[in-house]
C-alpha cells in the first residue's frame, strides 16, 4: 500500500516534470516591410555584418525624417531568406541595391522594394565602386582581384589584377579609381584607368597596408593604413590632387584606425580607433580638421570599458554623426546619433554587428 | 624544413625521463588485483575510477549500460550522447566539431577524462567528442554537476568519463578475438578488429578500425534540394593495452592510443562553397602502476597526450597547424580507517604547452594540485557523506576548492542525494595567449554549484521494475568568459551566469518470461541566464546563454526477446539561441532513431548483427546555425567474436 502510494507520487512528479513549461519558447516578432523608395528619402540603412561563421547578418532601416525603423528588411521582404555570412557593404546603383556578403561569396542584387532579383558570385566581396551605369568595381578579400560587374546585367564582365592582395576601399577622384590594397607588404595605393580597367600608377603613402580612403573639400585624398595585429602601425596620409604626399600622421603602436568619413562640409575627418581588449585608451570616435598638424588627443565620443565602435557615418541632411556599437558581435547592436557638438540626439537598435551606414 | 607533428622538444623529453625515473625508483608497482574470482565483484562497479565509485555518493552519475554501448559500438560518443543523454551535444554538422554542454555550461566547462586523465585539448580546453569512438570504450559515465575538488579545473557543468577495458588476469589463459564490418548510407564503411589474451601474468589487447565515408547526403537549402559535397571522412584508430602482473600486489599497465581523422568540412548554408579540410591526429600514452596492499592502494599515472590539428581553407588563404601537448602525472593513495572511513589522497601535476604560430611566447601552463577525498559511511550503510578538498596552483595563482556530497537511503528503494562544490575554470592557453586576441588579464571563472535529488528504484527481481531519478541544480558562476569581436575576437570576464534546472531519468521495464519490455524517459529543463554584466546596456541580462537549450529529452521504447534487442529512440531538443540577447535562435527539432541488435550464438563464439536507422522521420534540422544534419540514414554491422 505504502509502496504504491509512493509510486503514485513519483509518477505524478514525473508527469509534472515532463509537462511543466516554466519558460515559454521564443515568439517571433514580425517585421514590417518598408516602403519602396526611388531617391533621397531620409532612409539610413545599417549594414549589420553578423558574426563570422554564424550566417546572421541583417539589413536594418531607419528613417530619420519620420523616426520609423524596420528591422531585418531583407528577410522580411524575401520571405525568410537569409542574407548570409558577414554583410560587408551596400551600394545603390540606379534603381538596384548591391549587397556584398563577404563570407558567402556573393553580391546580392535587390530591386527598389528590396526584393532579391539577382546574385553575382564573387569570392569574398568587400566594397563596390560605381564607375558608370554599366560598370562597377568590386574589391575582394584574400585575392589580388578587383571584379568588374555590369549592374544592368548583374554579371561579372572582367577582373583587374592588383599588385597586392586584399583590394579594399575604393573611391573615384579625377576620373580615376583609387584602390587601396590591405596587404602588409604594400606601401602604395593604386589608380585604375576606368576606360581600360588597367592599373595605372602606384602612389606611395609612407606606410603599409592601406585600407581606408576619403576625399576632402579640396579634393585631397586621405588614406588610412596599417594592420596593428600584424605589426604595421596605423597612419593617415594626405595626398593632394597630384597624388603627392602632403602629410602623414602616425599613430601609437597599439592604435587601430578604421573607417574614415568626412563631415558634410568635408573639412573635418572622423574615424574610429578600436581597442579590442576592453580598454578605453585609443578607443572611440575621433575627429580632426583637414588643417590640423597633429592627431587629436581626446576622442569625440569615448568608448567605455569593454566597448568599441564599428560603424561610422554622417547624415546628409543634418550632418549628425551615426556611430554603431556592435556590443561584441554577440547580440543586437545599437546606433547612437550625435550632433557636431558631440551631444547624443538619438539612438536605435539594429542587428548583430553594425558595420557601416548607407544614407539614401 | 617542416617539423613532424609528433616531435617532442628536448625539455619535455628530459621531463618524461625524470618522471619515469622517479616512478621506477619508487618501486611502487601496484596492483588492482584481478583474479577471475574477484572479477564478478568488480562487475558491480560502474567505473574503474574510485572518485566515481566511492567518493561521489551524492552526485548524479549516469552510467551508459552495456546494451547501449553495443548499440552504438560503430558510432562516436557524440552520436550516442546526443540520442541517449540530456547532455547537449553542440555539433557543427557532419564532420564538424562536437562539444559537450552539461547543465547549461560551456564546452570548456564540460570536461572529458580518459582513464582518469584530462583529455581536453590543451590549447582550447575542449574535447571534440565526435572523435571519441565508442568502439574503444568499455565504460562510459556522465558525472553531472561540479566536482572541481575531485576532478580539477574546468569541471563546472559536469564530466564525461570514458574508460578502456580494465586489464584482468586469468590463470586459464583466455583469448578473445572479434572482427567487424560496417556499411551504411552515404558510402560509410568501417572495418575493425579487437583481439586480446589474458594469462596469470599478462594482459594484452589491441583494438582498431578504419573507416571512410562520403557523407554526400541531400538536404534542403531554402527551397532547393542539394547534395552535400566536400564532406568525406577517412580515419584510422588503434589502441594497444599491455598489462603485467608482477606479483599479487603490483600491476603495471601501458596504454597507447593513436588516431588520425581526415575530414572535409562541408559548406554551411550561408557559404557558397567550401574547400576546407581538417586533419586531426592524436597520440595518447598512459602508463599506470597500481599496488594493492592489505588496506592501502597506491597508484601512479603518467600520461602524455599530443593533439595535432591541421586546418586548410585555400579560399581564405588558411593553412594552420597547431599541436597541443599535455604531460600529466598523478600519484594517489587510498585506504580505509576501520569500516566507516575511507580516504583518498591525490597529487596530480600537469604541464600543458602549445606549438603554434598563433600562440605567443608564453605558451605553457603548469598545474599542481593536492586533493583529499573522505567518505564516511554510518554503521547501517544508509548514510554516506563525502568531503573533498583540493588545493591547486596554476602557474602563479593558487586556489582552494572545497566540496561535499551526501546520500541517504531512506528505504531500500528511495535514496536522497545532495552535492555542493566550489567550482572554477582557469583560462585556457588560447584564451590567454592566442595571437591576435588573447587576453592575459583573464581571471578564472568561479562560483558554487549545488544539486540535490532522489533516486527511486524498485526491486529489480520483480516483473515490473521502475527506476526514477530526479535532480535539481543551481549554479552561479562569476567572471564568465565571453569572446567578443568582429575582426579580432578577444575573451573577457564579462558576466555572472546563473544556471538552474531539473532533470529526470526514468526507466520502466516489464518482464514476460523471455520477453522484456522497456520504456525510458529522460527530461532536462535548464535555465542558464546572465544575471549581471560589466557591459553598459548589455542585452544579455536575464537571457538564456547561446546554445544551451532550455528543454531537451529522450524516450527509449523497445524490447528484448531471447537474443533480439529492439529500441526506438526519440529525442527532442528545444530552442537554441545564437546570440546572448535571444534575438536570434534556431528552431527545436525532433529525431527518431531505431536500433536493432541480434546475437547469434555459434558454440562458444557468436555473431552479432546490428542495424541502426537514424532520423527515421527524415527531419531537416540543424543543431548549430547553418550546418544541416543528415536525413534518414542507415548503418548495419556484423561482428564475429571468437572466445
Amino acid at each position: 500500500m505504502g509502496r504504491t502510494y509512493f509510486q503514485n507520487i513519483i509518477s505524478g512528479i514525473l508527469v509534472v516534470s515532463l509537462l511543466s513549461a516554466c519558460v515559454k519558447d521564443k515568439p517571433t516578432e514580425p517585421d514590417t516591410k518598408p516602403p519602396a523608395t526611388t531617391g533621397p528619402s531620409g532612409n539610413v540603412y545599417t549594414v549589420c555584418e553578423g558574426s563570422l561563421g554564424n550566417g546572421n547578418s541583417t539589413l536594418y532601416l531607419y528613417n530619420y525624417k519620420t523616426a520609423t525603423d524596420h528591422g531585418n528588411i531583407y528577410e522580411t521582404v524575401n520571405t525568410g531568406s537569409k542574407l548570409g555570412d558577414v554583410f560587408q557593404s551596400i551600394r545603390r546603383i540606379g534603381d538596384k541595391w548591391f549587397l556584398c556578403i563577404n563570407n558567402s561569396d556573393k553580391v546580392l542584387v535587390l530591386d527598389s522594394t528590396r526584393k532579391q532579383i539577382g546574385i553575382i558570385n564573387i569570392p569574398k566581396p568587400r566594397y563596390i565602386l560605381p564607375v558608370s551605369d554599366t560598370k562597377a568595381y568590386v574589391s575582394t578579400l584574400f585575392s589580388n582581384k578587383v571584379y568588374i560587374i555590369n549592374p544592368q546585367s548583374m554579371s561579372v564582365s572582367g577582373t583587374i589584377d592588383m599588385p597586392y592582395q586584399n583590394p579594399e576601399f575604393m573611391v573615384m577622384r579625377n576620373n580615376k579609381a583609387y584602390i587601396s590594397t590591405w596587404d602588409t607588404a604594400c606601401g602604395n595605393i593604386y589608380t585604375v584607368d576606368i576606360a581600360t580597367d588597367k592599373v595605372q600608377d602606384a602612389i606611395a603613402i609612407n606606410n603599409r597596408a592601406p585600407h581606408g580612403l576619403a576625399v576632402d573639400k579640396d579634393g585631397n585624398l586621405w588614406v588610412v593604413s596599417g594592420n596593428v595585429y600584424k605589426g604595421k602601425q596605423a597612419a593617415i596620409t594626405q595626398l593632394n590632387g597630384k597624388d603627392e604626399v602632403m602629410k602623414t600622421f602616425y599613430f601609437s603602436a597599439k592604435s587601430d584606425v578604421i573607417k574614415p568619413v568626412f563631415n558634410l562640409a568635408k573639412d573635418v575627418l572622423y574615424f574610429i580607433q578600436v581597442d579590442y581588449n576592453g580598454g578605453t585608451d585609443n578607443n572611440g570616435i575621433y575627429r580632426m580638421s583637414i588643417n590640423d598638424t597633429q592627431l587629436p588627443k581626446a576622442p569625440f565620443v569615448a568608448a567605455q570599458k569593454f566597448q568599441y565602435f564599428w560603424a561610422l557615418g554622417v547624415e546628409p541632411q543634418s550632418g549628425n554623426i551615426y556611430v554603431g556599437d556592435p556590443k561584441g558581435f554577440i547580440q543586437k547592436g545599437v546606433v547612437t546619433v550625435y550632433n557636431a557638438a558631440g551631444n547624443q540626439v538619438n539612438s536605435f537598435a539594429v542587428g548583430v554587428g553594425p558595420g557601416s551606414f548607407y544614407f539614401e | 624544413m617542416s617539423k613532424s607533428p609528433f616531435t617532442v622538444n628536448k625539455g619535455v623529453a628530459i621531463l618524461i625521463v625524470l618522471l619515469l625515473s622517479f616512478s621506477v625508483s619508487k618501486g611502487q608497482l601496484a596492483d588492482t588485483l584481478k583474479d577471475v574470482k574477484v572479477k564478478a565483484k568488480k562487475k558491480l562497479q560502474i567505473s574503474n575510477d574510485e572518485r566515481i565509485n566511492t567518493y561521489a555518493p551524492g552526485q548524479k552519475i549516469t552510467s551508459i549500460d552495456s546494451i547501449t554501448l553495443r548499440q552504438y559500438q560503430f558510432q562516436s560518443v557524440a552520436n550516442m550522447l546526443a540520442q541517449q543523454s540530456p547532455v547537449f551535444i553542440k555539433t557543427y554538422g557532419i564532420n564538424g566539431l562536437a562539444t559537450l554542454s552539461f547543465r547549461g555550461a560551456s564546452a570548456a566547462q564540460s570536461q572529458v577524462y580518459w582513464n582518469g586523465v584530462p583529455l581536453q585539448n590543451a590549447a582550447m580546453g575542449i574535447s571534440d567528442v565526435s572523435l571519441l569512438p565508442v568502439a574503444l570504450m568499455n565504460k562510459i559515465n556522465l558525472v553531472y554537476g561540479s566536482s572541481s575538488a575531485m576532478w580539477g579545473s574546468g569541471n563546472v557543468g559536469g564530466a564525461l568519463v570514458v574508460e578502456n577495458e580494465k586489464p584482468y588476469f586469468d590463470t586459464s589463459n583466455v583469448f578473445h578475438h572479434s572482427v567487424y564490418a560496417v556499411a551504411g548510407s552515404f558510402s560509410q564503411y568501417q572495418l575493425g578488429l579487437r583481439s586480446g589474451f589474458s594469462t596469470s601474468k599478462w594482459y594484452v589487447a589491441v583494438n582498431g578500425f578504419g573507416q571512410s565515408a562520403k557523407n554526400n547526403f541531400s538536404y534542403i537549402d531554402g527551397a532547393i534540394k542539394r547534395n552535400m559535397s566536400n564532406a568525406s571522412l577517412s580515419s584510422g584508430v588503434g589502441l594497444l593495452q599491455v598489462a603485467y602482473k608482477a606479483n599479487s600486489k603490483n600491476v603495471i599497465s601501458l596504454t597507447g592510443w593513436y588516431q588520425q581523422y581526415y575530414r572535409e568540412v562541408p559548406r554551411a548554408l550561408f557559404e557558397s562553397q567550401s574547400v576546407k579540410n581538417q586533419r586531426d591526429e592524436s597520440l595518447r600514452l598512459l602508463a599506470d602502476w597500481n599496488r594493492t596492499d592489505k588496506s592501502v592502494h597506491t597508484s601512479v599515472k603518467l600520461s602524455y597526450i599530443r593533439d595535432y590539428m591541421r586546418y586548410q581553407d585555400t579560399l581564405a588563404l588558411l593553412n594552420t597547424k597547431n599541436a597541443s601537448n599535455q604531460l600529466y602525472t598523478e600519484a594517489a593513495m587510498r585506504f580505509a580507517v576501520g569500516t566507516r572511513h575511507r580516504i583518498m589522497i591525490m597529487a596530480p601535476i600537469s604541464v600543458q604547452w602549445v606549438d603554434s604560430a598563433s600562440i605567443s611566447q608564453t605558451n605553457t601552463q603548469n598545474r599542481y594540485a593536492l586533493a583529499a577525498n573522505y567518505l564516511y559511511s554510518n554503521p547501517s550503510g544508509k548514510l554516506k557523506v563525502a568531503l573533498n578538498l583540493r588545493g591547486e596552483a596554476v602557474d602563479d595563482n593558487s586556489y582552494l576548492l572545497p566540496g561535499g556530497n551526501i546520500a541517504y537511503d531512506i528505504t531500500s528503494w528511495l535514496t536522497l542525494k545532495a552535492n555542493a562544490q566550489k567550482t572554477y575554470r582557469v583560462p585556457t592557453l588560447n584564451e590567454l595567449y592566442y595571437n591576435p586576441g588573447g587576453n592575459r588579464n583573464l581571471l578564472p571563472e568561479s562560483g558554487w554549484s549545488t544539486d540535490a535529488g532522489y533516486v527511486f528504484h524498485s526491486n529489480s527481481a520483480n516483473r515490473v521494475v521502475l527506476n526514477h531519478e530526479l535532480s535539481v541544480f543551481n549554479r552561479v558562476i562569476d567572471n564568465w568568459i565571453v569572446w567578443f569581436g568582429g575582426a579580432i575576437w578577444t575573451p573577457h570576464n564579462i558576466a555572472t551566469v546563473h544556471s538552474r534546472g531539473v532533470e529526470t531519468d526514468n526507466k520502466l521495464t516489464v518482464g514476460f518470461g523471455k520477453l522484456n519490455l522497456h520504456l525510458a524517459v529522460n527530461t532536462s529543463y535548464v535555465l542558464s541566464t546572465t544575471v549581471s554584466s560589466y557591459i553598459s546596456g548589455d542585452g544579455s541580462i536575464g537571457k538564456q546563454i547561446p546554445y544551451a537549450p532550455r528543454y531537451n529529452g529522450q524516450i527509449n521504447i523497445g524490447f528484448n526477446f531471447r537474443q533480439l534487442y529492439f529500441n526506438y529512440n526519440h529525442t527532442y531538443t528545444g530552442y537554441r539561441f545564437i546570440t546572448v540577447d535571444e534575438s536570434q535562435w534556431l528552431m527545436p527539432y525532433n529525431t527518431g532513431n531505431v536500433q536493432v541488435l541480434y546475437t547469434l550464438p555459434l558454440g562458444s563464439n557468436n555473431l552479432q548483427c546490428t542495424a541502426q536507422c537514424n532520423n527515421v522521420w527524415n527531419k531537416q534540422y540543424q543543431v548549430v546555425n547553418g550546418r544541416p544534419m543528415p536525413g534518414i540514414n542507415w548503418l548495419v554491422g556484423i561482428r564475429y567474436s571468437i572466445n
